[in-house]
């Protein structure tokens, strides 16, 4: 177990030190930033200053020198566009997009966990059936297509709720459901699958004839080994949110998050905002995917740590 | 070896084993195709004609609407069927050129990376490792704050963003054919690592590949949709389905069919991929197919 954590964490620092190096000179990739934020007419004077002020003078190997050591001390520059350090602009952010996230998440198991193991338990059944062509329509709908539909179904013709902001629960509603779609769905899906290759198991006849009711059958060995197979990909749906799910949602509907935040640095350039969010997020998803790699390993038995990292 | 590949693709079970929807996404499918292929042509107007005049004007059957333009027009009076058909060209365009880049630079990387082993294995499964960390949304949008929304960098970027999945998995094929005596005896016989590649590996490739290719092509057509939606993709005036909903969504009130009318082809065009991909995807798995 120590040895695996080790090398995770030696893996996660040499990936996090690629991305930060890539990302730091593809920044600089396309020239002086300064001009994309200082705009034409500006005087040489102001503009030398400007590059002094975002310490932007040296050359870049010298600039990137300084941004690792930066970085050891929590330093990761300052935003073109607010003049405050991107950590400040960054933290600002966290909370409404954990929110969110959060939201979703809870909804994409409350509702896609019962529902996969109901399409497969009565999986000849009518409403089975119809779960099922839900999630294969939910699934190919691109989630900024829903959200916009949607605003203009209950926003905009029903007027019923609110089409920005995130002031009353109200506010949730239309953010967390079309950012859970697609997760929803593909829950769903899996969970399905799952199921049905528990239900083959021979264990569950051991379980029926030793007078277990159908009941406790499902609950009790049906739903817990389902869940060893469902949780490695919830995983993966999570890093899916954290990194892209948000994105399109956040910009639809005002939401001042992390997402929302990054779009505007994209429009507007704002190289250190993009740099640090990319590594946030990157950062992210490696420690949500080690996560996983452990609580995988704690629930079922059989995968045995030393033996994956190969 | 090759029997899979034949089979793959053989015309007369492809189409049995369809369901009726299956064959009706097909059909639609080359129905779109055919439309992109030829939209200079069916569209009636330059799609990027404005007609001051006719602004706003709603499609055929509501009041109010403008001959001629069967799905209505925008805000500059331009024909939403034309920009409809030529957006789905670029759009299209996009998903074909970025899979086919992703499939030859992962099936290249994961080739070489399964045959040779050793210290090109370890940087080619390290470099995997890293692009999965970076999310494929946050380096396009890093990539078009760099570049700028130009159609050939987004293809490019979307094209090489997508190369992990394809290498990943071609590695793995190639590491478990590996050692199978049909390429041991190759060997023996003297091929040359290109011919074991293209004659012994390559056919054994072809279904997982197709799979990949429909699931990058659908990833990417979403991704390309999703940024020119938040204004980063293709630059205007040229329209593609996803600029026309977000340009669409500041008149949603008064004109909902700027939004309905893309929104409805991006549907079209997700359901008809996702359905073939399934369909592939079963087709390729052979253990379902005995079930």
């Amino acid at each position: 177990m120590l040895r695996f954590l080790i090398l995770r964490i030696v893996k996660m620092a040499i990936t996090l030190f690629v991305v930060v190096t890539v990302v730091f000179f593809a920044t600089r990739l396309s020239g002086n930033a300064i001009d994309f934020i200082a705009g034409e007419g500006l005087d040489a004077q102001s503009r030398s200053e400007l590059i002094a002020y975002y310490g932007l003078r040296e050359d870049v190997l010298t600039q990137y020198w300084r941004y690792l050591r930066g970085m050891t001390e929590g330093e990761f520059g300052l935003s073109f566009t607010e003049r405050r350090p991107v950590t400040q602009v960054f933290w600002e952010r966290v909370g409404p997009t954990l929110q969110l996230i959060g939201g979703a998440i809870l909804m994409t198991l409350v509702v896609a966990i019962p529902a996969g193991v109901f399409a497969a338990v009565r999986r000849r059944s009518t409403s089975a059936q119809s779960v099922m062509t839900l999630a294969f329509l939910g699934y190919a709908t691109p989630n900024f297509v829903l959200a916009t539909l949607m605003l203009l179904v209950f926003s905009y013709w029903l007027q019923i709720l609110p089409s920005a902001g995130n002031s009353t629960w109200a506010h949730y509603l239309m953010p967390v459901t079309a950012l859970s779609l697609t997760y929803i769905a593909a829950l769903i899906r899996y969970t399905r699958n799952a199921t049905l290759d528990v239900l083959g198991q021979d264990y569950l006849r051991t379980a029926r004839a030793k007078g277990m009711s159908e009941r406790e059958v499902i609950v009790r060995h049906v739903l817990r080994n389902t869940l060893i197979t469902v949780l490695s990909v919830f995983g993966l749906m999570v890093t899916a949110l954290v990194s892209s799910g948000a994105v399109v949602i956040e910009s639809i509907f005002s939401w001042r998050g992390i997402g929302d935040l990054l779009v505007r640095a994209a429009i507007r350039r704002d190289y250190p905002v993009l740099q640090f969010g990319v590594l946030a997020v990157a950062a992210a998803v490696v420690v949500i995917n080690t996560l996983i790699d452990i609580a995988y390993a704690l629930v079922d038995p059989r995968v045995r740590l030393g033996a994956r990292v190969s | 070896m090759k029997r899979i590949a034949k089979y793959f693709f053989h015309a007369r079970t492809f189409w049995s084993d369809a369901t009726p929807l299956v064959r009706l996404a097909i059909v639609v499918g080359l129905l779109l195709l055919g439309a992109t292929a030829l939209a200079p042509w069916l569209a009636p107007f330059d799609p990027n004609q404005q007609t001051l005049l006719a602004r706003l004007s709603p499609p055929v059957g509501f009041e109010g609407a403008a001959m001629g333009h069967w799905l209505g027009t925008d805000e500059l009076g331009r024909d939403i069927f034309s920009r409809g058909l030529h957006a789905l060209r670029i759009t299209l365009g996009i998903g074909l050129g970025g899979a086919s880049l992703g499939m030859l630079l992962g099936l290249a990387l994961g080739l070489v990376a399964g045959l040779k082993g050793g210290l090109i294995d370890d940087l080619v499964a390290g470099a995997i490792d890293i692009q999965i960390a970076v999310p494929f949304t946050l380096l396009a949008l890093l990539a078009v704050a760099i570049f700028g929304g130009d159609l050939l960098v987004l293809i490019i970027v979307l094209g090489i963003a997508g190369w992990e999945t394809f290498a990943r998995v071609v590695r793995g094929e190639v590491i478990k054919l590996r050692n199978q005596p049909f390429i041991e005896s190759a060997l023996a016989a003297g091929a040359s690592p290109w011919r074991i590649a293209t004659r012994h590996l390559l056919p054994n490739l072809v279904s997982p590949l197709v799979v990949m290719f429909a699931l990058s092509f659908s990833q990417i057509v979403l991704l390309e949709s999703t940024l020119s939606f938040l204004g980063l993709g293709v630059r205007p005036p040229t329209a593609t389905l996803g600029s026309m909903v977000g340009q669409g969504r500041d008149y949603m009130p008064s004109a909902p069919w700027l939004v309905i009318v893309p929104s409805l082809l991006i549907l079209l065009v997700t359901l008809v991929v996702q359905l073939i991909g399934d369909f592939l995807r079963d087709r390729a798995d052979i253990r379902l197919r005995q079930r």
